[in-house]
């Protein structure tokens, strides 16, 4: 709820602030929190829908023929966009054991390259998945239940990848300022 | 001590490096080599169906007979049970090149080429053979030409068969006796639509998922052929199948277009031989499959309910809407077609 109330106080500030400087919050703020905000609302979308498809079935006796695609499809992008959450918060599972038999110098650098090499997984995939999203379009499958074209399901991808991009280049530039702070000392 | 250990540590690290180079290297030359020798082409076809099902058998005299008349040439092969994926990833699979050959069941294709929804509609074919005689006449081949602008070439309709209403509460036999029961049915709104028509409660549900929810009692009851409802073994939690036989099912075989223009004439008429004689062979078996199983369905303690003609009529009666809503669907022309050609 929390959230929500800043994202409204957020979005409606360019009328109220100087611009200049409500622009630079914006961008704050959904750099804090833009994963938050797609995995809330897709979460809660997912819920409510499946709650309403057993409303539907066991009390109006007539079930949604688009609910469980819909919560599927949900799922899949809350699971793109999770990825690129963990990265944010590092949580992503790591075998540090390895790292550990290293000088303890070398260890930094070793967390970035290992940064380094997930960037280039995600970059091969961000081009392989967007082709493929981009011939399933072209294409014109379209999913049973809903009639809603499958490339929207299969931009996830594309799009959860470039998420993934993003935050490594972060933490990439954010380990090395580290590095070099703690050099300066 | 330890510069020793991270010394060990790397090299071993590199070293599996190379090992896995070196091996990846020695096979590309290997299948390049192969490919130069014999000009060999593989078909992988993938498929839904189980290995003792009637249509795995029909794939297996496909494979027999390309690899015969081609002296090995082309090599067939085949990966049954969903290895490869369910109807909706083969199908996508096979517009893309990945795999070159499949054949799902006709609900499936309906969301590549909305043609295929004409298949919905109920009680289109009265028996087997008037079936058989409009999916290979004008009728089929003009409903197979559509998918050439998706990519894919269709190629013959093999026979999964004719749907039968199962449930655990009623005996059904009219309409009537269909209401409130909660059907388990495909992602489909023709079939969803058909089922809210006839007064029952229709419930979307992967097939996956449909023994345990009949087990559970999530649903009441599911309709498929013979063969299928006995091989997923649904008679161990249904008490009463209806002899509805509302959807003749085909398996329509397809195969990646651009793989099939590729070929030389030779090998496509090979294909195209060994299709139509997989086909009636596969409908065969299937006819001997569908009869087998109701025995042995009967025999498990299952009641069997034959339908009159007149309790059939019933139905089709409920259901004269629906052929509005499918013309809206699959375009009007198609639906004609097939209406012309069933008459």
């Amino acid at each position: 709820m929390l959230i929500i109330g800043q994202v409204i106080i957020k979005l409606t500030c360019p009328i109220i602030i100087m611009k200049g400087v409500c622009k630079m919050r914006v961008i704050k703020y959904l750099d804090d929190h833009i994963e938050e905000i797609f995995l809330i609302v897709l979460l809660t979308g997912m819920s409510l829908v499946i709650g309403l498809q057993v409303f539907m079935r066991y009390v109006m006796k007539s079930s949604l023929s688009w609910s469980e695609e819909i919560a599927r499809y949900m799922f899949i992008w809350m699971v793109y966009i999770g990825i690129s959450y963990g990265i944010k918060r590092e949580r992503h599972v790591k075998i540090d054991a390895a790292v550990k038999l290293f000088p303890k110098k070398i260890q930094k650098y070793i967390f970035v390259l290992s940064d380094l090499i997930f960037l280039v997984f995600a970059i091969i995939i961000i081009i392989q998945s967007k082709n493929v999203a981009m011939t399933i379009f072209e294409l014109g499958q379209i999913s049973p239940g809903t009639g809603i074209s499958m490339g929207y399901v299969y931009i996830a991808i594309p799009i959860g990848f470039t998420l993934v991009g993003i935050r490594l280049i972060q933490n990439v530039i954010s380990k090395f300022r580290k590095i070099k702070l703690e050099k300066g000392e | 001590m330890k510069k020793i250990l991270i010394i060990s540590l790397i090299v071993v690290l590199l070293g599996t490096m190379l090992v896995g180079c070196g091996a990846n290297g020695a096979n590309n030359e290997q299948e390049s080599s192969q490919e130069n020798d014999q000009e060999k082409i593989v078909i992988k076809a993938g498929h839904g169906g189980p290995e003792n099902n009637a249509y795995h058998l029909g794939w297996l005299k496909f494979k027999e007979i390309v690899e015969e008349k081609t002296d090995g040439k082309i090599e067939v092969k085949i990966y049954p049970n969903q290895q490869l994926g369910g109807d909706r990833e083969l199908i996508e699979a096979v517009q893309m090149g990945n795999v070159q050959m499949t054949s799902p069941s006709s609900a499936p294709v309906a969301s590549f080429d909305k043609s295929f929804y004409v298949l919905d509609i109920p009680f289109l074919f009265k028996d087997r053979e008037q079936a058989y005689s409009t999916l290979d006449g004008p009728a089929g081949k003009k409903l197979l030409e559509s998918l050439e602008s998706y990519n894919l070439k269709g190629l013959a309709f093999m026979e999964n068969g004719f749907r039968n209403l199962t449930n655990s509460k009623v005996r059904v036999r009219t309409p009537e006796d269909l209401n409130g029961l909660k059907i388990r049915t495909m992602e489909n709104e023709i079939h969803l639509a058909a089922w809210s028509l006839l007064g029952a409660n229709p419930t979307p549900m992967a097939f996956g998922e449909l023994f345990t929810a009949l087990q559970q009692k999530t649903v009441d009851g599911q309709e498929n052929p013979f063969e299928l409802i006995y091989t997923v073994k649904f008679h161990e939690v249904q008490d009463y199948i209806s002899k509805t036989q509302h959807i003749y099912t085909p398996y329509i075989m397809i195969i990646n277009k651009d793989f099939y223009e590729g070929l030389s004439d030779e090998n496509r008429m090979i294909i195209d031989e060994a299709v139509v004689e997989a086909t009636n062979y596969e409908r065969e078996i299937s006819k001997q499959k569908d009869l087998e199983s109701e025995e042995a369905i009967k025999a498990a303690g299952v009641e069997i309910i034959e339908l009159t003609d007149e309790e059939k009529n019933m139905f089709k009666e409920k259901l004269a809407p629906l052929l509005d809503q499918v013309k809206e669907k699959a375009g009007t022309e198609i639906v004609d077609i097939f209406i012309d050609a069933t008459n």
